[in-house]
């Protein structure tokens, strides 16, 4: 008793808001999502206890068991492929020392900002039977080669080995070479010391980018969306959303494959957690890589190798969709005659597109500004407060990077389309509201990880340092802290944003009537096989973002620059 | 002091930028509804210069309704587009809460079971209905829950002309399901114009036998599902299928644009899409919305809409006296399965379609 | 002369581990207080408690005449009159020299206009000058010390606090700045509370030492007295009495106040006693100072015998030093005893060594980690 009237009086109003914040727009969702299978229609005011016997039903209907089947097997295999094809190119890229080196990792960083269901789009635009490549070239046997599972899975692996490449990458960091040394001089062989002491060291790295790839790979829901018009694959995010958005209407069901879409990440998570746990680095921050290459006879073989693999995971995906959205018609082929540009100016003409252009920038800046607070906030209680609810916090910045944007709005729709909340005027179903609210919560896990990361590299001293000098924790805010991590919060800015701007689930999900978003604009048009208009709406929405994005960026150096000027012109007063 | 104040001031500004930002969007959309509460007595003493929009669900031709609409009668209108099934899982999704205030769809069998559990405003009497014949008022619900007001075809049976001769196309459904080629047809759970076509097949042949026939098409791998109508014509232009249970517009659109497709009218019967109009049970706007249905019984209203120059215009009007779009098959033989039939089997048919279309 | 700083009965629990335990101490104004202690023994959390970085668990602590914290209360570090050198220095890498300094004068209303000259004083009284627009970063390790202390003095602080301030150094450059510290402390009068782990750097720069052993307080008073009179073995041991002699279990004759006599392998030994306790048989430990060892020639009788102890042992092994050699005795107990010499000895010789009686401490054994 004593210590709980201890732990109210000092309560920390910043953390406690901060928990408060996060439970609403993250936990709470959730626990949606859960309370709704064992109360199903408990939203919608029917409070009756049913049990657990809907999470039976998943395995009655053929649909959904094969919706689990089918993401398992694709995660488990792009996992085990990305990670092989990450862990590789991160070794080479390491090792050895070749001209072309920086366009691997730009193009692991271009692959995890863009939008997956823009990536399947351009991978479907090349394979489908009547494909670019079928229509050019003839080959037939590619659409058949890709359109089966093991297929998706190259396809998927080609497009989500990023993270597993950067989680190699950040523990080749290391420099290991004196202690290959070491059990050299202790007598073990090449072989010996490899697999002794240099995969050990690595196999905790392997592991966490192994998980990361796994759960990117099944929460996603661009692939299955893009592939829906072609070939029939559904997966636990596009049964969830066939669940909530197609006849018949089943938000119970929605509510159970969510349960177990999360069931299966939290796994993987744990797995992570494991492979973090044996293995002392942060992987996904922004510090550079110090460990010397090699220069080796053989460079130019190596910088096309990767000229190659450039070319068939960014080539093929971007190209296919420019390509079209310049071509008359599909089956014109690559001629002069097919040559237009109608589909732009169709595009910018288009009401529509221009509408939803609009508001996705709109949405996502202000859910991008919000998470960068947010995650500001977050890291700053982490680091520097003794609140007692940190481990609460963390855990939900945690599982917000576990959660996936179809899981998330199927439990947004569950709160906020309860109909005593339009008494008090905050039913936020239907409106823009609900569509920021849950951006933000989609970019808490980017805003929070990367600064954390910046946080970590500020030492408590700095910070006790100022409150010596009389500066109150508002001033230490600003005149330590912001100026330590300001580059950080300006790329978890941009990230969010870019990323936001193309998030299709949320957008599928939650977009109110009549009002227009960027990627279900682009996707409805290519579902209606409108396929020069998807294109080209996504190739101008596209320059716009990665415009903007430079735009921040440059802008915010130039700001951060005349600051800097600025201060020392006023001590040589 | 001062620190506990400031970081009380952090807080409060960090959650309620977060639900201000929520709220206002909120407020703001609201108001573009015009469903603040002041307005909504306004409404009520018909006033019909208030702004307050009369809002619309529908799926086809939403790019006129409106204006047509207030330019005969000076209610406002404000249209929510939206495929078939979108629609209906919207309407869903709302029911503690509808957003809308009228409904015009072409999924009949939905409305009916939408009414049985009370989702419409019943009874109202429209003066049009006088219009309609006979044959056509059999549709009407008893407790006049919604407003049939036009039939077209949801399917007919279409081919790609370069792969068969006309010779060996299906005649009827049965045919169609016994066809030794690939065959095509649109999703029911996501097109709103697929159900009517699956309904009506199961219903003329059977359940359990057309449930076989459909299992061993599927077993073959011969049937093809596509979500929508669109890209169901275009696997037909490109081969992927030979022949295609295609919706009426989109066969005429893609023959009259000279692809290499052309249909046949069933002998058992084109399945019929009904487009019906319903009130909802909570609309503040009772007076707009039961304009809007004596609109749109108008027999002029669906000459009006038969006239325009869009895909959507295909459709047999109810209204005696209006006239169907001139390019059309002035008499074509389209059929309904019973509708209570359809909306009784209608979540059964749909998920064990669904879960039959994964193979 | 008034006590600026009063600690009273701070501790500090960390779950079931006390950082500090009953804590007691106070500082009158202007006095240097060197907290002296190993690693892990709980100083830098007493100079925490005193700058309000951390709050304690029990126990009040006031400075100025404000109590600054007690078990419900604790005034926040910006609050209070006291700033700090940390031991890493914690410069802010984001902001160049002048700017670290002048930090905690904006913070001061009645700096304003102050500012500028305040901040050249320090840059010119820590030989910084011309390095006001360097950041930070590009400052050697010597200079970003000075920076650190000139920092912490530019708010005019009642307490200057200095956590290792010296650690962070080479050993060259920690011997210089170490003189430089002494003198620039004595001419501040500034009253500061100093955190080492070093004997010698208390010594340079303190007026009193405060001795700190796993949270306690062993023993506090001015250097002087706590070097000539350590009030335990440990303190001995810790302010440099490494020589010991184990003496096996016997009665401590006591010879007067203070005095006690005792056997070392038959030869007699005097020394000072503190213990408090009636028991006066035991296990016993003789404490002595190497460099208050010196070799005597036994033959030589005129050498004054009084008031100084002497012994025979034999050499175990010599330590060449350049100018002298350090000698270590075979005590044949696994006890430390070493003494430096001008001139080699050899190995395996028996030696007669000699060593003040008032500088020879007795102890009852007690078990050292």
């Amino acid at each position: 008793m004593y210590k709980m009237i201890r732990s109210i009086k000092s309560i920390n109003p910043l953390g406690a808001g901060i928990t408060l914040l996060l439970f609403l727009l993250i936990l709470l969702p959730l626990l949606a999502v859960i309370l709704q299978i064992i109360y199903p229609g408990f939203f919608f005011g029917e409070r009756v206890y049913e049990g657990f016997g809907l999470l039976l039903e998943l395995f009655e209907r053929p649909l959904w068991k094969a919706s689990l089947i089918n993401s398992l097997i694709l995660a488990t295999g792009t996992a085990f492929l990305g990670t092989f094809i990450g862990g590789t190119l991160a070794i080479v890229r390491a090792s050895w020392k070749f001209t072309l080196a920086r366009l691997i990792d730009i193009t692991a960083w271009v692959l995890l900002i863009m939008p997956s269901f823009i990536i399947a789009q351009g991978w479907v635009l090349f394979a489908n039977s009547n494909g670019l490549i079928n229509q050019w070239l003839g080959i037939s046997w590619i659409s058949d080669l890709i359109f089966q599972p093991a297929g998706l899975i190259l396809v998927m692996s080609l497009s989500k080995f990023s993270l597993a490449y950067l989680a190699v990458q950040s523990a080749l960091e290391w420099n290991v070479l004196h202690y290959v040394e070491a059990a050299r001089l202790n007598g073990a062989n090449a072989f010996g010391a490899l697999h002794t002491v240099r995969l050990p060291l690595l196999l905790p790295a392997f592991v966490a980018g192994w998980s990361l790839v796994f759960m990117e790979t099944i929460g996603d829901f661009g692939l299955p969306a893009a592939l829906s018009t072609v070939y029939r694959f559904p997966t636990l995010p596009y049964t969830i959303y066939s669940a909530i958005n197609m006849s018949p209407t089943r938000f119970d069901l929605a509510g159970v494959l969510s349960f177990y879409l999360v069931v299966i990440i939290i796994l993987a998570l744990l797995v992570l957690f494991l492979a973090m746990k044996k293995s002392r680095y942060d992987f996904l921050n922004n510090r550079a890589i110090k460990l010397q290459p090699k220069r080796v006879k053989w460079h130019p073989f190596l910088s096309l190798i990767s000229i190659v693999f450039v070319v068939i995971v960014l080539g093929i995906p971007i190209g296919s969709s420019v390509l079209v959205s310049f071509m008359s018609t599909m089956y014109g082929g690559l001629a002069w005659d097919n040559f237009t540009l109608q589909y732009y100016i169709e595009a910018l003409t288009n009401e529509t597109f221009l509408a939803s252009l609009q508001n996705s920038l709109k949405i996502s800046g202000t859910a991008a500004l919000c998470s960068v607070i947010i995650g500001f906030i977050v890291s700053f209680v982490i680091y520097f407060t003794r609140f007692h609810l940190k481990g609460l916090i963390n855990m939900i910045s945690l599982i917000s990077l576990a959660v996936p944007g179809i899981v998330l709005s199927v439990g947004y729709i569950f709160i906020w389309n309860q109909s005593w909340l339009e008494k008090i005027n905050m039913n936020l179903y239907g409106t823009p509201s609900i569509v920021v609210l849950a951006a933000v919560a989609g970019a808490i896990p980017f805003a929070v990880r990367l600064q954390i990361g910046a946080f970590s590299s500020i030492s408590e001293s700095v910070l006790q340092a100022a409150a010596l000098q009389g500066a109150s924790l508002k001033e230490q805010m600003y005149t330590i802290v912001l100026p330590f991590v300001r580059s950080a919060l300006v790329i978890s800015f941009i990230a969010s944003f870019g990323t936001g701007v193309f998030d299709l689930a949320v957008a599928t999900m939650l977009h109110p009537p009549n009002y227009h978003l960027l990627p279900v604009t682009i996707s409805e048009a290519f579902e209606q096989s409108n396929y020069g208009f998807s294109t080209s709406t996504t190739v101008i929405s596209g320059l716009i973002v990665v415009a903007i994005m430079l735009m921040i960026d440059k802008t915010s150096s130039l700001i951060f620059y005349l600051k800097d000027r600025k201060k020392e012109s006023f001590i040589n007063e | 002091m001062y620190v506990r104040m400031m970081k009380l001031c952090i807080v409060f500004v960090a959650i309620s930028s977060v639900l201000l930002i929520a709220a206002c969007g909120n407020s703001e959309s609201k108001s573009a509804k015009g469903e603040t509460s002041d307005k909504v007595e306004q409404g009520e003493i018909e006033d019909n210069s208030s702004n307050d929009p009369l809002v619309l669900y529908a799926n086809d031709l939403t790019d006129y309704i409106a204006d047509m609409f207030e330019e005969n009668t000076g209610y406002k209108m404000e249209v929510v587009h939206g495929g078939g099934g979108e629609i209906l899982s919207r309407m869903e999704a709302e029911q503690g809460n509808p957003q809308w205030d009228v409904v015009w769809t072409g999924a009949m069998s939905s409305f009916n079971g939408f009414a049985e559990r009370g989702f419409f405003y019943e009874g109202f009497e429209p003066e049009n209905l006088q219009y309609m014949t006979d044959e056509r008022l059999a549709l009407l619900p008893e407790n006049n829950a919604y407003f049939p007001m036009s039939i077209h075809a949801a399917a007919l049976i279409a081919y790609n002309t370069e792969l068969i001769d006309k010779e060996k196309v299906p005649k009827s459904w049965e045919e169609f399901l016994s066809y030794e080629g690939n065959i095509a047809m649109a999703d029911p759970a996501v097109a709103a114009p697929a159900y009517p076509v699956v309904s009506y097949i199961f219903y003329k042949n059977g359940l359990e036998e057309t449930k076989d026939k459909f299992q061993k098409l599927f077993g073959e791998g011969r049937l093809k599902v596509f979500p929508k109508n669109g890209p169901l014509g275009q696997a037909l232009v490109n081969g992927d299928a030979e022949v295609a249970a295609l919706q009426e517009h989109n066969a005429y659109e893609l023959k009259n644009s000279g692809e290499s497709i052309d249909f046949i009218w069933p002998e058992d019967g084109a399945a019929g899409s009904v487009r019906a109009v319903g009130i909802s049970k909570d609309t503040d706007k009772l007076e707009a919305a039961e304009a809007f249905v004596e609109f749109m019984l108008d027999p002029e209203t669906q000459t009006a809409l038969a006239a325009i120059d869009d895909r959507d215009s295909l459709f047999s009007p109810f209204a005696k006296g209006a006239i169907p779009d001139p390019i059309r098959d002035p008499d074509p033989y389209i059929e309904l399965p019973d509708i209570e039939w359809a909306s009784e089997h209608e979540a059964e048919i749909k998920e064990w379609f669904a879960d039959q279309a994964i193979q | 002369m008034s006590s600026i700083l009063s600690v009273e009965h701070v501790s500090k629990a960390y779950g079931n581990v006390l950082a500090l335990d009953n804590v007691s101490f106070s500082l009158n104004e202007g006095e240097v207080v060197s907290i002296l202690g190993p690693s892990g023994c709980g100083k830098s959390t007493l100079l925490q408690a005193i700058a309000g970085l951390l709050k304690p668990t029990d126990g009040q602590i006031i400075i100025d005449n404000q109590k600054v914290s007690d078990r419900h209360t604790m005034l926040s570090p910006d609050k209070r009159p006291v700033n700090m050198v940390f031991q890493d220095y914690a410069l802010w890498p984001h902001m160049n020299v002048y700017e670290n300094i002048a930090y905690g004068l904006k913070r001061r209303k009645n700096y304003t206009k102050k500012r500028k000259e305040k901040v050249e004083y320090l840059l010119n009284k820590l030989q910084l000058n011309g390095l006001a627009q360097r950041m930070v970063s590009h400052l050697s390790g010597g200079q970003q010390q000075r920076v650190g202390i000139a920092r912490a003095l530019a708010t005019e602080p009642k307490i200057l606090l200095m956590d290792e301030p010296l650690s962070n150094l080479d050993i060259k450059l920690r011997l210089q700045m170490r003189n430089e510290l002494a003198i620039l402390l004595k001419e501040l009068h500034t009253t500061v509370v100093h955190v080492t782990h070093d004997p010698m750097e208390a010594f340079a720069l303190a007026d009193k030492l405060l001795v700190i052993r796993a949270g306690k307080l062993e023993q506090y008073g001015p250097k002087e007295n706590v070097f000539n009179m350590p009030e335990t073995e440990w303190v001995a041991q810790l302010l440099g009495y490494t020589n010991r002699l184990a003496i096996e279990k016997q009665q401590l004759e006591i010879d007067g106040d203070h005095r006690g006599s005792i056997q070392w392998k038959g030869q007699i030994i005097q020394g000072k006693y503190t213990s408090s306790e009636k028991e006066d048989a035991g296990q016993w430990k003789v404490i002595v100072h190497p460099d208050d060892v010196k070799l005597v020639n036994p033959n030589d009788t005129s050498v004054d015998r009084e008031g100084v102890n002497s012994i025979r042992a034999r050499v175990k092994h010599i330590v060449f030093q350049g100018l002298s050699w350090q000698v270590i005795l075979d005590t044949e107990d696994n006890e430390d005893f070493s003494f430096v010499v001008d001139q080699p000895l050899h190995v395996r010789d028996e030696v007669s060594i000699c060593f003040p009686v008032n500088r020879t401490f007795i102890f009852k054994e007690e078990n050292i980690g």
